[in-house]
């Protein structure tokens, strides 16, 4: 055989063998992240770890099909926040006939006719990926031309809809024009500065009845010798709450079992779902957040190969132990601190995300779990700065007991907020809810204690969000001026 | 006794049996040449001051060269030696080698082998039957060369002829040819063929040197220029920061070009079908049909612009973004065949412009080498990439 | 109102309007099913207007109605009540679709959107009690579009809409066209 030939050989098996193992890769089983067309945004980044949790369509469906099922998987877990902040561009504004002009420059029934995900070089903030001035799209004609239809608007270009604190494209809860013209006397810091649902919370009464005490603690003789981690219990709010050492290390025990049937049960290092037996509001919000995002129940598992050749029907043509090889790798289910892309301490590098991470297991402490815990890992200019804010300083004299209940302001009154849900405060455990754009937290968070002007001019400014809130902001929004203009405006007209 | 045209096919022969690298125009007008000299040593044409001339009619009896004397003879306008160089390197270069291939098989020098794979270009080959035919003529070639004996009149005209194409030392590899100028010199001087036969020979390598000089000064510059700029175009790419699309909403039409769905689509085909077109000249040059459709530089010519026209569409396709992982692998291995493409085209085309500014004259023979390897890892690469478009 | 009973007025009127569009596929005439649906969509509303808003806001002074009903704890406006289930059915089918529109809008958006619109609403200002019928052409589809006058049925409809800061008129009376209902029905 000539050389040529074998040359010829060689480089068309390659080629063959190449095609061959990717086509697996993308169709049987296998580590993908060669095939990733570009690095994915940061909210999206850590649930990369199988392809269908976003790319949900059947292998072979039409681009149509495809981007149908791509939306759905958007809509599975942004829909519920959209509903919650009554989306000002919802889907459903833009069906019907009506707007089939408006679809034609812009088609906001898709998610990703904005959000494009493994697009870095186009990604602004906020995971978006057209253009910052795209409400020109439809707001810049006829009887939408905002610049025209508000006096005030008559100068501005559309790049600083968004970007100067005065509107959101889904989110304006906290930004719309009734709303600004209701609280625009308030006074940058209100007489008695009290976060109402975080001093509600604390100040809550827990049944006494159920109380345990040290002596109450059913657990092998071993861990009862461990006094410590016996007292901690027995001071917690689980002891409060009537909470058994069996409730979490025997958890498959019956209630009120006897000690042998405890100690038979007896798990040393319980796993999280434990925890979210009975703190289910707390566990979901969680997973939704992007502290726990890799628990929640909608990430795709890892392809079956062999499953998948069944559906090619070709079930069984692959030997066991290369049917084991070529399945997909087991997804992490929790967040690593060494995965983050926000600057973290070095030290805290090899640490997992479950709710052991905040919350001391049997001294659950919520002064821990609201400042040290978020400090252990997160190392950036905001979390530095804030252990020489005002709102630290506040959170001391909390804890001091020389402010009210709900006076301090940790992280996690901002971050982990607490929330109503049928007249029971709980933490919001997601802590993205409230996040971007940071006017979310408005209303959740900032106006219980500050006026909106103050709260809109503090957001606004990025270098005071980065000193954690210790100066006075250096920007002005000018809406609410703006709103209140125009409904003066307004009166005077209609009162002649 | 062999043919000039088998000699010279023997000599430009490896020992597989293929033929040394060289550049194709050379070796076309050392074919045309090498059966006009054939011609002239059976005393069938004479030259005269400016024309070719048949001066006897009786057939040769060797099919091929007694078709040129039909040709030469059928042309009512008689033309001057230069023009039936030209005429016959372009035209009749495949078919002098092919019965000089047939000639050598008939006298056991080699061998043809019919295909033995299917997916191989080439349909037929011809391999040496032991290279002994082959290493005489060598030997006795360089002993012309080295020695200061009286040679055979045959050996004077084909070394002659060799040296007008200026294939001497691709046939020759190795410093000891540069001693040899002295040589050459004295063999050119030497009067040991009959005259009308000198004279003709004379006229066909005075012919060749001309032709090729003609050559290099306009198609071979071309070539050198259009390398270059297939060279940049392809460094431009490789260094290049990306084009940013404009911060405007549009759709701008960089924003449509580089990503909207359909627009790649569009210049990811049309770059696959240069592509391909690309390597089609390439092969199909070699294509015994495709290559009497024209002569070998118009399939050079459009290859080395299909070349340019790629780099470009490139940029259509990508605006210098040279994109992340597989995509990135296929990019570089892209660019890297464009640029070993570009560099042969240089180094082959521009040995005149390259001694001037310094550097090694020497055509690189292994960048065409290169630019083939590095053709490979392409289709695997190509069709993962569409694959993983129509995917996810 | 609290968020279940919003639900299920929305389910009952989409019901009624899922089952009058279901005729549609049996062959009547286009101009009646529309017909049909304009009297089901503009009978709710009025219903809600009276005896929900009228008799809790102004009689009873049980609660208000507002704009922002979700912030104040109040009932939605008559207008978005109609709003709303005009969303709700667009995002549940492509077989109809409506809305309320107005030559005069406190809300740009609900402006004449198209050339028929805007022809329709003229008309229907114009020759009162008479309802206007055409074809139009949008995003590449060919609709039925009917368009029937809107009248303001309260006093609270007159009132909010004299008085709003957005609105381009003062001076609205009970009876008058204050804008129209817009039923599009595709054809192919």
């Amino acid at each position: 055989m000539s050389r040529k030939a074998i040359f010829w050989i060689l480089c068309t098996t390659g080629t063959l063998l190449a095609v061959a193992i990717t086509a697996v890769w993308m169709f049987l089983g296998g580590d993908r992240g060669m095939l990733v067309i570009g690095k994915s945004t940061d909210g999206h980044h850590q649930i990369m770890t199988t392809c269908e949790t976003c790319h949900a369509a059947p292998v072979f469906a039409d681009a149509a099909a495809a981007e149908r099922a791509l939306n759905q998987t958007c809509r599975n877990c942004h829909e519920e926040e959209l509903k919650a902040a009554g989306d000002s561009h919802s889907r459903k504004k833009f069906r019907g006939p009506r707007m089939a002009a408006y679809r034609e420059r812009l088609d906001a029934r898709r998610c990703t006719a904005c959000h494009i995900e493994h697009r870095p070089e186009i990604t602004r903030a906020g995971a978006v990926t057209v253009a910052m001035d795209f409400c020109a799209a439809c707001h810049s004609e006829g009887d939408q031309d905002v610049r025209k239809v508000r006096s005030s608007h008559a100068g501005l270009t559309f790049n600083t809809c968004a970007s100067g604190g005065c509107h959101n494209y889904h989110d304006n809860r906290a930004l719309y024009e009734d709303f600004l013209v209701r609280r625009a006397t308030q006074p940058r810091v209100a007489p008695l500065p009290v976060h109402s649902l975080s001093a509600r919370y604390r100040t809550r009464q827990l049944p006494e009845k159920a109380a345990l005490r040290r002596r109450d603690a059913i657990a092998p003789e071993s861990a009862l010798a461990e006094q410590a981690v016996l007292n901690q219990w027995a001071t917690s709010g689980h002891a409060a709450g009537g909470v058994n050492c069996a409730g979490c290390h025997a958890p498959d025990a019956a209630q009120g079992a006897p000690r042998a049937e405890v100690e038979a049960r007896w798990v040393d290092a319980p796993r999280m779902r434990v925890c979210e037996g009975c703190h289910k509001m707390e566990a979901r919000t969680f997973s939704r957040g992007r502290h726990g995002m890799r628990g929640h129940p909608l990430i795709a598992p890892p392809r079956d190969p062999g499953r998948r050749l069944e559906v090619l029907g070709l079930g069984g043509i692959l030997p066991e132990g290369i049917a084991a090889w070529l399945a997909d790798p087991v997804p992490p289910t929790r967040m690593t601190v060494a995965e983050s892309r926000l600057p973290m301490r070095a030290d805290a590098a090899n640490g997992t995300l479950n709710c052991g991470t905040c919350h001391r297991p049997h001294a659950v402490d919520i002064k821990r779990a609201a400042v040290q815990a978020c400090a252990s890992c997160h190392d950036d200019t905001h979390t530095r700065a804030y252990f020489e804010s005002t709102h630290y300083g506040l959170w001391q004299a909390e804890l001091a007991g020389e402010a009210p209940p709900g006076g301090g302001v940790s992280c996690a009154t901002c971050h982990l907020v607490k929330i109503e849900r049928r007249g029971k405060i709980m933490t919001n455990h997601n802590q993205n809810d409230n996040l971007r754009p940071n006017e979310k937290m408005i209303r959740s968070v900032c106006l219980d204690c500050h006026g909106l002007g103050f709260a809109l001019d503090s957001l606004a400014d990025t270098g005071l969000v980065a000193r954690n809130f210790r100066g006075k902001p250096a920007v002005h929004v000018k809406s609410i001026e703006w709103a209140k203009r125009r409904a003066a405006a307004a009166e005077g007209n209609k009162g002649r | 006794m062999m043919t000039f045209v088998e000699e010279l096919l023997l000599l430009t022969s490896d020992e597989n049996g293929e033929l040394v690298p060289m550049q194709d125009d050379r070796y076309e007008c050392a074919m045309a040449g090498a059966a006009l000299m054939d011609l002239a040593f059976a005393d069938r044409i004479d030259t005269d001051l400016q024309m070719l001339v048949v001066s006897d009619h009786t057939p040769t009896g060797d099919s091929m060269l007694d078709r040129i004397l039909a040709k030469i003879a059928y042309r009512r306008q008689a033309v001057d030696t230069r023009r039936w160089i030209r005429d016959l390197s372009e035209d009749e270069a495949l078919t002098i080698q092919e019965s000089a291939l047939d000639g050598l098989v008939e006298r056991g020098i080699l061998k043809h082998q019919e295909k033995k794979f299917p997916w191989t270009s080439r349909s037929q080959r011809y391999v040496m039957v032991d290279g002994k035919a082959r290493n005489e003529l060598s030997l006795r070639i360089e002993n012309v060369l080295i020695s200061g004996d009286i040679p055979d009149p045959r050996d004077i005209a084909l070394i002659s002829l060799l040296d007008a194409c200026d294939i001497l030392p691709d046939v020759f590899p190795g410093k000891w040819l540069e001693r040899c100028h002295p040589r050459l010199e004295q063999l050119r001087k030497m009067d040991l063929i009959g005259r009308e036969v000198a004279g003709a020979i004379a006229d066909v390598d005075r012919t060749i040197i001309l032709a090729l000089r003609a050559r290099s000064t306009r198609f071979r510059k071309l070539l050198l220029a259009l390398s270059v700029m297939g060279a940049l175009a392809t460094a431009a790419t490789l260094l290049s920061p990306r084009v940013p699309v404009p911060d405007r909403f549009g759709p701008t039409f960089f924003e449509l070009l580089w990503f909207d769905g359909l627009w790649q689509q569009w210049s990811g085909y049309a770059l696959l079908g240069l592509s391909g077109a690309g390597f089609m000249t390439a092969t199909l040059r070699k294509w015994r049909p495709a290559a009497r459709m024209g002569g070998s530089k118009w399939w050079r010519f459009t290859h080395v612009v299909i070349g340019i026209c790629c780099a470009l569409v490139l940029f259509v396709h990508t605006g210098f973004r040279m994109g992340e992982n597989l995509n990135a692998a296929l990019m570089l291995s892209y660019l890297v065949m464009l640029m070993f493409g570009a560099l042969a085209g240089i180094s082959i085309n521009g040995a005149s412009q390259l001694r001037r500014i310094g550097v090694s004259p020497k055509p690189l023979y292994f960048l065409m080498k290169l630019h083939v390897i590095a053709l490979y890892p392409l289709p695997a690469l190509l069709i993962i990439h569409i694959l993983i478009v129509y995917m996810y | 109102m609290r968020p279940g009973t919003r639900k299920l007025a929305g389910l009952v009127l989409g019901a009624a309007i899922l089952m009058a569009a279901g005729v549609a596929a049996e062959g009547i005439p286009h101009r009646r099913v529309a017909d049909m649906l304009y009297l089901v969509v503009s009978s709710d509303r009025a219903v809600y207007t009276r005896k929900v808003v009228q008799r809790l806001t102004r009689d009873k002074k049980i609660i208000t109605a507002s704009e922002h009903f979700e912030d104040d704890s109040a009932l939605p406006l008559p207008a978005q009540m109609f709003r709303f289930g005009a969303e709700l059915v667009t995002d549940k089918t492509e077989d109809f679709s409506y809305s309320l529109l107005s030559l005069h809008p406190i809300n740009k958006k609900n402006g004449p959107g198209t050339n028929m619109e805007r022809k329709g609403l003229e008309y229907v200002a114009n020759n009162p009690g008479k309802n206007y019928y055409g074809e139009e052409k949008l995003g590449g589809r060919r609709y039925f579009t009917a368009v029937y006058p809107d009248y303001a049925v309260a006093e609270a409809c007159v009132n909010c809409h004299n008085s709003h800061k957005d609105s381009p008129h003062a001076d609205a009376k009970v009876g008058d066209v204050m804008g129209g209902v817009v039923i599009r029905i595709p054809l192919d």
